[in-house]
């Protein structure tokens, strides 16, 4: 009786935690929908806060912090209140902050969102270019680093940053475009570690593609 | 088993009667009762919850029972938290947040001066700024002078702020006082700023009313911040017909600390043989100059820096003798200047934060000057006094030793106290002729200062410096307070007072030194609206001048004096697509009773209106920055000062006006890649126009000839090249990943 008590103890645990991990993955999945199908920055900012929930709860899983960050970063590219957009990305950097605190300081992919952080940063001012555009690619550099199997989406941020950087400064156009076939060729290849990390990007990126050599 | 079935069954009807929800809604509103939307609601450490819609509404279920906390947060709002019981009945809400203070939203204290840094958001010039400045040529003190309050004084390169002389503005670098900023100066010839725009990262230009943790300039400061570790390790270079010039930045592998230093050799004469100048330069301008740093990052929040420099300078002209014609009058200038910083700051403890500054500087002049005649051989006999007492040697040495420790105590939110201490030993020694005077002083003060933010609208600044110097065995208490207040729509109102004291000049205390400090009154209201790429201020000011020195009939401290007037300041850079501007207009109406004046007259270095446009474009295409800048100024006073020895006074001969200040400068940067090398060519022009500029006439003695003072040429052109290569190689790494 003793040991059927302990059976029934150790599986109702079990059960409980199975039953905890499916809500967690059930809530991330219907937020990374609602985070597809946002396209306001006050959706944006809905999903951050459904993120942010998440995290508050979660202290163990870095996906939640990193999902409203990306929300936050999206939010401060669409948002027309540039005065805000400081605000906006302290705030998404206070959740990468929170998210790599669980995740590591060597993960590619958060890395990689605080690299678009500056580069949302730079909206306000184009003169913070001089100064965060190399912080931003120094961080892409680490990002592609701690991944070596690939990171389209450093890969991408890479082509953006080096397609936007004056060739003066050691970008340009040709540059950036080499650096977008490369990161889409890596998500045919990309393998996310679990359903809920990042696997983003990849529409965006080809239609970039077409932008950029359209006319060529 | 059966037994288990039951207790499995009895489980899940537990779980499902758990299941109750409870309904909770409300309203979100700010301290204004005005809606706000996308604020995060939810129960603690759950997953329920929602967002606020356009309305500040909410609705939500929860299926968690119990005691709970309900939180409300938004971006730049206070969190708002009540404790809940959830039992299924329905729960309402009405909430109002309240505005976090953070540097952002709150008002802003320090609104009289000019902030310039990549930091703070809220700035009027960064350091950028002034390296693309037309009329600048990449002089620290040149870039303030297209700010309102400073006058163009174009025969000098110190800064002339509102009614107040060159050495009224003092320069501090991380804290302590730099004695010598600029590169010694021939007669109403401006020289250069010492320092590179490069070293800081932050400028502070107060035109007045600064905070009680600096002293000893009657007019305005001049905060310079130096910067911190560099980005990378890099070695640079320039090279111009006038200098050249390397650099060498080590940032060590763990990014702890970093090494560095420079040497650099300017020599004017070559471009003096092209561009010709006004005056004979026997010794073109030539100057030898170098330094170093070291900076360490002694812990997480710990800093310690340290800067030295060293400069050598000659240079030697003739000008014609203004009492007779066929003499003239050869000047010569030999002077070494060292300049050494060593600052320090770190976090004590969680609120308190300590920075320290320890500083040495030595000046060291030996002027020249001698009468010759037509084949410049000297003429030292059968001269009348006045012409021979051009003849003269002056060689003086000063020195400089600063030590200064400033307590920061953070109170709640934005408010916080500081307080410290600094001392300055100063030897000044000079030999005029046979004739040698020497002064020492120790001059100790105290300060401390408080900043109360009552509210994110409404905040005050209390100050109070204490001061003595044993050489005039004087002390004085200065009280500053500032009061801001913050109006909406990114604008504010600030009301500053405070008083200034500085000590007489050396030259003048080397021959007395009972005498008290002067004393400079300034009250100041400024309105100011700063949007993300827009700020416009207006100020008006009023300053009062005690106790300056009178040299006659006595040497004396009993001039005085006033400035007042009103500033205008406008920047732009979105208005006008691609381009970044601004406009500045300063009136000014000063007058002064001072040094050997016969009475209250307005001073030779004030105008009355004073204005700057600046205007600048980077073409992306041409890799090509344009920059342009017009400075103009209404004439100013002239006098002719002669003592009357009928009427044993001092009595004005004659005075006028000059005519209009007229400068429009040009510049261009254009970025390029030369070999591996990060490259950069300036072009400069100033005086486009080629306007006549007359900065004010000087008099023969007995006053019959009247000279316009000139600058050397009528424009000034540079070209030059910068490189610089990085050493980390990201570049490279970048493209090799291709």
């Amino acid at each position: 009786m003793k040991k059927m008590l302990l059976l029934l103890m150790s599986a109702s645990l079990l059960l409980a935690a199975q039953a905890q991990n499916e809500k967690y993955v059930g809530y991330m999945k219907k937020t990374m929908a609602q985070l597809d199908s946002a396209s306001t920055p006050d959706a944006f900012q809905q999903v951050a806060n459904s993120f942010e929930r998440i995290a508050n709860a979660e202290k163990s899983e870095w996906q939640p912090g990193y999902y409203g960050a990306y929300a936050l970063i999206m939010k401060a590219f669409y948002m027309k209140e540039l005065k805000e957009v400081d605000a906006t990305c302290d705030k998404a950097d206070a959740m990468l902050a929170l998210s790599e605190s669980i995740a590591g300081m060597k993960n590619s992919e958060i890395l990689t969102l605080k690299a678009m952080v500056l580069t949302a940063r730079m909206r306000v001012d184009g003169s913070r270019g001089m100064t965060m555009g190399p912080k931003a690619t120094q961080l892409l550099q680490q990002a592609l680093q701690g991944q070596p199997a690939g990171n389209p989406r450093a890969m991408v941020q890479m082509a953006q940053m080096m397609f936007y950087t004056p060739a003066a400064f050691g970008g340009g156009k040709d540059i950036g475009v080499e650096w977008l076939k490369k990161g889409i060729a890596a998500y045919e290849s990309f393998k996310p570690a679990s359903e809920l990390d990042p696997t983003w990007g990849k529409p965006y990126a080809e239609g970039l593609l077409q932008q950029w050599t359209a006319g060529k | 088993m059966k037994r288990l079935t039951l207790i499995v069954a009895i489980l899940g009807a537990s779980l499902t009667l758990l299941a109750q929800t409870t309904t909770l809604t409300g309203t979100v509103l700010d301290q204004r009762k005005r809606p706000i939307s996308g604020a995060s609601v939810s129960i603690k450490d759950s997953y329920d919850g929602t967002s606020t819609d356009s309305l500040g509404q909410f609705r939500f279920t929860s299926t968690e029972t119990g005691n709970h906390t309900l939180t409300i947060t938004y971006t730049g709002y206070k969190a708002w938290e009540q404790p809940v019981s959830l039992t299924g009945a329905a729960l309402s809400f009405s909430v109002q947040l309240k505005e976090d203070q953070n540097e952002l939203t709150a008002v802003v204290i320090t609104a009289g001066s000019f902030e310039a840094s990549d930091i703070k958001r809220a700035t009027a010039l960064k350091p950028l700024d002034i390296v693309t400045t037309a009329s600048a040529n990449a002089d620290v003190a040149a870039a303030m002078r297209t700010l309102p309050g400073t006058q163009q004084v174009g025969e000098s390169a110190e800064l002339f702020v509102r009614g107040g002389e060159g050495f009224e503005t003092r320069q501090f670098i991380d804290g302590t006082t730099v004695p010598n900023p600029f590169f010694g100066q021939a007669p109403n010839i401006a020289s250069r700023g010492r320092f590179s725009p490069f070293l800081f990262k932050g400028t502070v230009f107060s035109t007045g009313g600064y905070s009680a943790l600096y002293g000893q300039a009657l007019s305005s400061a001049l905060i310079l911040e130096s910067i911190d570790l560099p980005e990378r390790s890099a070695a640079s270079a320039s090279l111009s017909p006038i200098f050249a010039s390397g650099q060498y930045q080590h940032l060590a592998k763990n990014k702890k600390s970093s090494w560095g230093g420079s040497a650099g050799y300017t020599f004017l004469g070559p471009y003096f043989k092209v561009i010709s100048q006004r005056p004979d330069y026997f010794q073109a301008p030539q100057i030898f100059s170098s330094d170093a740093n070291f900076r360490i990052k002694t812990s997480a929040t710990g800093m310690l820096k340290f800067f030295g420099s060293y400069a050598n300078q000659q240079l030697g002209l003739r000008n014609p003798d203004i009492d007779q014609a066929q003499l003239k009058n050869a000047f010569s200038l030999n002077n070494d200047n060292i300049y050494t910083n060593l600052a320090y700051r770190e976090r004590l403890a969680n609120r308190l934060k300590l920075q320290a500054g320890l500083s040495y500087a030595l000046n060291r002049d030996n002027i020249q000057q001698a009468v010759q005649d037509g084949e410049n051989k000297p003429v030292t006999s059968g001269l009348p006094w006045y012409v021979a007492a051009k003849n003269f040697g002056i060689n003086s040495r000063s020195t400089l030793v600063q030590a200064r420790g400033v307590l920061e105590y953070k109170l709640t939110g934005l408010s916080g106290i500081k307080a410290g201490a600094e001392y300055w030993y100063s030897k000044d020694k000079s030999t005029f002729n046979q004739l040698t005077a020497q002064i020492t002083d120790h001059y100790s003060s105290v300060f401390a200062e408080a900043d109360v933010y009552l509210s994110n609208r409404l905040a005050g600044r209390a100050g109070l410096r204490a001061e003595h110097s044993s050489l005039l065995n004087a002390t004085n208490l200065a009280p500053r307070a500032s009061l801001a207040y913050k109006l909406g729509g990114g604008a504010q109102v600030t009301a500053d007072y405070g008083v200034f004291y500085q000590k007489p000049q050396s030259q003048f205390l080397l021959l007395q030194q009972d005498l008290p400090q002067m004393r400079a009154d300034h009250y100041i209201l400024t309105y100011q609206k700063i949007g993300v790429n827009q700020v416009f201020r207006a100020q008006l000011f009023h300053k009062g001048y005690k106790q300056l020195l009178k040299t006659w009939p006595d040497t004396s401290a009993t001039g005085n004096g006033y400035a007042r007037g009103f500033e205008l300041f406008w920047r732009d850079k979105i208005s006008l697509k691609n381009f970044d501007y601004w406009i500045t207009y300063s009136y000014l109406d000063t007058k002064r009773d001072y040094l050997n004046f016969p009475y209250s007259m307005q001073p030779n270095f004030a105008a009355n209106h004073t204005a700057n446009l600046v205007v600048k474009r980077f073409f992306t295409k041409l890799k090509t920055q344009f920059n342009i800048n017009y400075q103009f100024a209404t004439g100013r006073p002239y006098y002719n000062l002669a003592f009357s020895s009928t009427e044993q006074k001092w009595t004005v001969r004659d005075e006028g006006k000059t005519i209009a200040f007229n400068n429009l400068s040009v510049s261009m940067n254009y970025i390029t890649n030369i070999g591996k090398a990060f490259g950069v060519i300036v072009f400069s022009m100033n005086n486009v126009l080629n306007s006549k500029q007359v900065f004010g006439y000087n008099y023969s003695f007995d006053g019959s000839n009247k000279v316009a003072v000139v600058p050397p040429a009528n424009r000034f052109v540079f070209l030059g090249i910068f490189l610089s290569w990085g050493t980390d190689r990201t570049q490279d790494a970048i493209n090799n990943n291709l």
